[in-house]
């Protein structure tokens, strides 16, 4: 048997499967959400996901420890691109200036690239210098992560500034720090949170929560996007209005056109596929989840560990955000659905992660 | 095995919250989901029409679009502001203004309005021409909805019984004439449409739902019969043109019934082009105005003497020579004194003196009392908006000379519907009927909602004095009488003639200015048709300025047309008669 073959026989077959199944139904959920209005953004997401299905298969066979070397410049080409879009080459979108467009090549997102270098860069410290004291490593772990996160909350983004905070706490544990650590940092973190919601939010994030609290506060205005989404998933009901239903919310437009399909692409589903349909797709991340964590756990050495950990994390945090706050258990911050929504950058990134992260299944059996 | 736990902790909030808000709330939220978007949408009711006794449409609604455009959707606004301003004939900037209208949507955003009103009332044709280039060149967001305008196709003619309507609140409301009397009828009663309307407010037929369809107005069919009203307008018309009155007016009643065959005033307008009419021009003359009578007031004061058997037509009265001093002033008779007149012949020379003095006879009570039961003083009833009673002064105010001057029909204001309607009292033998213009009101599903028999108000004075009073009004029509000029060759005509002169503004009288009149009936033994011809101060030139001379011919001549349109049969006795009579005096008032 070649090695090729070997490895080819060798994935994580539940994690291939679900990737797959995942990322095609995100283009049939972008379709639903958008064929009545243009097809630009289902036949984009094909394309996306058939050259980001060719990523993870290509990361896939190679070995991840050659990621390694990538971390570092990765590490840098994310920060300063992100730190590009301060410039006239930074473009807005929704009230952040967060996406940068790039002569030749299109408009992509910098920070989903930071926050996956900063998790290989994390990895990589923490599995180099194993021996440090805990409270050193935490140092230098803020120390790498500090920059990227600041570039971002600038932005401002303050979803994915929130997603680096889990997955920190998630890569620091997989790598063995002592949970005192991790439990002080998580509940001084809770303490400061009054402070942080009085002085540091922005009057129209304080509303998210406030609306977050109490939906019927304001329904046409502050409100009005989460209690139109609750009616949209609702009335989806048990089994849902159907594939392409006529006359659902999203077709009506309730939904705001600019993000149904990809902030709010849960409405969508939850609407035409009802509660069947949600739990289907639900379970399909925990499976997807349990499949990393899995690889994690089956490891071979402590780096794989912790990335995989780290982007079981991130994708943990960005499922449970974006669901939780169509249904009102979070509080309204833009995070994509991710393999589903509608995005490039995202999915290529994710699609990148997974890859490693079978990589990591495939080459559990081999010491370095 | 800590992060997995966080997973499946995670996961199973999301399950229960799905459960809560997609089983257990389903139906709330399927609720919500509905009520969300159906509106309620008025459908207006088509205004019924209005039509002349025959059925020929005097006003109805003609479709036209109101131009809408749904900004939300335009791709290639300049190009669709060119194609706009180019068909509705619209000034390019004005139209690019309007397009640029931005409005708040429900999660308060401001972005292109997605309802923004172009034109209104745009006819067919245009709206036609401008959907096709619009769909040739592929742009997006014209939508066009139904309307209609009230049109009244006769234009002028019958002006003031129509009248006509105003845009209130998008539906219709009458302004003025049958328009606003009708009202009631003629709008109708909007439906209701419960419709389902997307997030921009574009309605999404496939949703409709309930309905409550709206109830067309009623048609209104009046008396007035079209072939008759265009023969009065054209006879008031050259009789405009001769005479150049300020103003005139012209009624056709049959009397048995009371209806109204043909109502004309001048100054008139055309109804379809309202601006800048002036409020002279709109009145309903016939039924706002206020006169002096004149002498056709005269027929009130000897059917009161009549009645009350004061006197016969044959009693004898002095007439004093043209000369009567009364209450410290002299009245005269206007063309020359008589000596002994009897009362037919008082009436038949119209003579001033002779009826003061039946006045005087009856006392001011009793001549009060037959005035008011003629139906002065009182609104006469007909369908038509903004009537005035006129002005008939209780016995109380009346001052020394009001006993001689209030028989001629001084003193007294009354409008001319009134004075045909007295005279009518006549031709029915004293009953005393209210004049009607509207025939009937048919639903728009066909049954009839209302129709109007004719009303008796009350027996005036018996029939055999009332036959005294036609025999004398008759004798008025003859080369013996004042209205000559009035008869109608084949009939038998019963008239009064008027000359009232005019009150100043400044109180008293204006010399040289009269209101003249003519108001008579035929066949005078079987009344078919009853009119009255006023013109307030006429130019005459070279014919004397009485109502004999200016408004009679005017009564022969639309008398001598109605007759024949109405199929009346003339006597064969009277047309050789009346024909010699014609040839003789015709060349005197042409």
């Amino acid at each position: 048997m070649t090695p090729l073959l070997r490895k080819l026989l060798g994935m994580n077959w539940l994690l291939v499967g679900l990737t797959i199944l995942l990322s095609l139904f995100g283009v049939v959920a972008v379709y639903s959400a958008t064929y009545f209005r243009t097809s630009e953004y289902w036949e984009k997401q094909a394309l996306w996901v058939a050259g980001g299905l060719g990523v993870f298969f290509a990361v896939s066979l190679v070995h991840y420890r050659w990621v390694k070397w990538a971390a570092l410049p990765l590490y840098i080409s994310g920060a300063v691109l992100t730190a590009l879009t301060y410039t006239s080459l930074g473009q807005e979108h929704g009230g952040a200036k967060c996406w940068l467009r790039l002569p030749g090549i299109g408009t992509f997102q910098p920070s989903q690239l930071a926050l996956l270098a900063g998790i290989l860069t994390v990895a990589l410290f923490l599995s180099q210098f194993s021996k440090m004291h805990p409270m050193l490593k935490l140092t230098s772990v803020g120390a790498i992560i500090i920059g990227p996160i600041l570039l971002t909350l600038k932005q401002p983004d303050f979803g994915m500034t929130l997603v680096w905070i889990p997955v920190m706490l998630a890569t620091a544990f997989a790598a063995g720090l002592p949970k005192r650590y991790l439990l002080a940092i998580l509940l001084s973190g809770m303490a400061l949170l009054p402070l942080v919601i009085n002085f540091a939010l922005k009057p129209y994030q304080r509303q998210r929560l406030v609306t977050f609290v109490d939906p019927q506060i304001d329904p046409q205005g502050a409100s009005y996007a989460i209690n139109q989404a609750l009616i949209a998933i609702g009335s989806g009901g048990f089994s849902g209005k159907g594939f392409k239903a006529t006359g659902t919310q999203v077709e009506q437009g309730f939904i705001p056109g600019t993000t149904v399909h990809t902030d709010y692409i849960f409405t969508a589903i939850g609407e035409q596929w009802g509660f069947l349909g949600n739990i289907t797709l639900i379970s399909a991340f925990a499976g997807l989840l349990l499949a990393c964590l899995y690889s994690a756990h089956k490891s071979a050495d402590n780096y794989g560990l912790v990335i995989s950990a780290g982007f079981a994390t991130q994708i943990f945090f960005h499922v449970y955000q974006n669901i939780g706050m169509t249904i009102a258990i979070m509080p309204i911050t833009g995070l994509p659905l991710p393999l589903i929504s509608y995005g490039g950058t995202f999915l290529l990134m994710n699609m990148f992660a997974l890859g490693l992260v079978n990589s990591v299944w495939i080459h559990r059996k081999e010491v370095v | 095995m800590c992060l997995g736990a966080c997973v499946a902790f995670g996961f199973t909030v999301f399950s229960l919250r799905l459960v809560d808000l997609q089983v257990s709330r389903a139906d709330y939220y399927s609720a919500l989901a509905l009520e969300k978007h159906s509106t309620q949408q008025t459908i207006y009711a088509r205004r019924g029409s209005v039509t002349d006794v025959n059925g020929v449409p005097l006003a109805s609604n003609e479709p036209v679009k109101t131009v809408v455009i749904d900004a939300s959707v335009v791709r290639h606004s300049d190009a669709l502001a060119e194609v706009l301003s180019r068909h509705l004939e619209m000034p390019l900037d004005q139209v690019k203004t309007r397009l640029a209208r931005q409005t708040q949507g429900p999660n308060g955003k401001w972005g292109p309005s997605p309802y923004i009103v172009i034109k209104k009332e745009v006819p067919e044709q245009v709206a036609e021409a401008l959907r096709e280039e619009v769909l040739k060149r592929n742009l997006r967001g014209l939508v066009f909805e139904q309307d209609s305008v009230r049109v009244y196709p006769n234009g002028s003619m019958l002006c003031h019984v129509v009248g006509f309507v105003s845009r209130m609140n998008g539906g219709l409301k009458g302004v003025e004439g049958v328009e606003r009397s009708m009202d009631n009828f003629l709008k109708g009663h909007d439906g209701v449409r419960f419709t389902e309307r997307d997030r921009t407010g574009k309605e999404m037929p496939a949703f409709r739902h309930m309905e409550r369809p709206p109830r067309d107005g009623a048609t209104v069919k009046l008396t007035v019969d079209m072939v008759l009203q265009d023969i009065v307008e054209s006879e008031m018309d050259a009789a405009m043109k001769q005479f150049r009155p300020k103003m005139a007016t012209c009624i056709l009643v049959r009397p048995a019934t009371g209806e109204v065959l043909a109502m004309v005033n001048r100054p008139h307008y055309n109804l379809n082009q309202r601006e800048g009419v002036p409020d002279e021009a709109r009145k309903n003359r016939a039924i706002m105005d206020m006169v002096e009578p004149g002498s056709t007031f005269k027929v009130v004061t000897t059917a009161a003497a009549l009645d009350l058997k004061l006197v016969t037509p044959e009693t004898s009265i002095n007439c004093e020579n043209g000369h009567f001093s009364y209450g410290g002033a002299v009245l005269h008779d206007s063309h020359h004194g008589y000596g002994d007149l009897t009362v037919n012949d008082i009436l038949v020379k119209s003579s001033n003196i002779g009826v003061a003095k039946l006045g005087i006879k009856l006392g001011d009570h009793r001549l009060y009392d037959y005035i008011r039961r003629f139906g002065f003083g009182d609104r006469t009833g007909i369908q038509l908006p903004g009537e005035i009673g006129g002005i008939v002064h209780a016995p109380r105010h009346w001052t020394k000379m009001s006993i001689t001057h209030i028989p001629m029909g001084h003193e007294v204001g009354a409008t001319p519907m009134q004075v045909v309607s007295a005279l009518c009292t006549v031709a029915n033998r004293g009953l005393l009927v209210t004049p009607q213009i509207i025939s009937s009101i048919t639903s728009s599903s066909g049954e009839t909602l209302a129709s109007y028999p004719p009303v008796e108000v009350r027996r005036v004075i018996p029939p055999e004095v009332a036959e005294q009073l036609v025999s004398a009004l008759k004798e008025v029509v003859s080369k013996k009488g004042t209205a000559s000029l009035a008869h109608v060759p084949g009939f038998a005509v019963a008239g009064k003639t008027g000359t009232a002169q005019k009150t100043s503004p400044t109180g008293g009288y204006e010399h040289g200015h009269y209101v003249v009149s003519f108001a008579g009936f035929l066949p005078a033994d079987k009344p078919e048709l009853c009119a009255l011809v006023l013109m307030d101060d006429p130019v005459p030139g070279s014919t004397p300025n009485y109502g004999g001379y200016i408004a009679a011919p005017v009564f022969s001549r639309i008398a001598q047309r109605a007759a024949r349109h109405l199929n009346m049969t003339p006597n064969p006795d009277l047309l050789k008669v009346a024909g010699s009579l014609a040839k003789n005096e015709g060349g005197k008032t042409r």
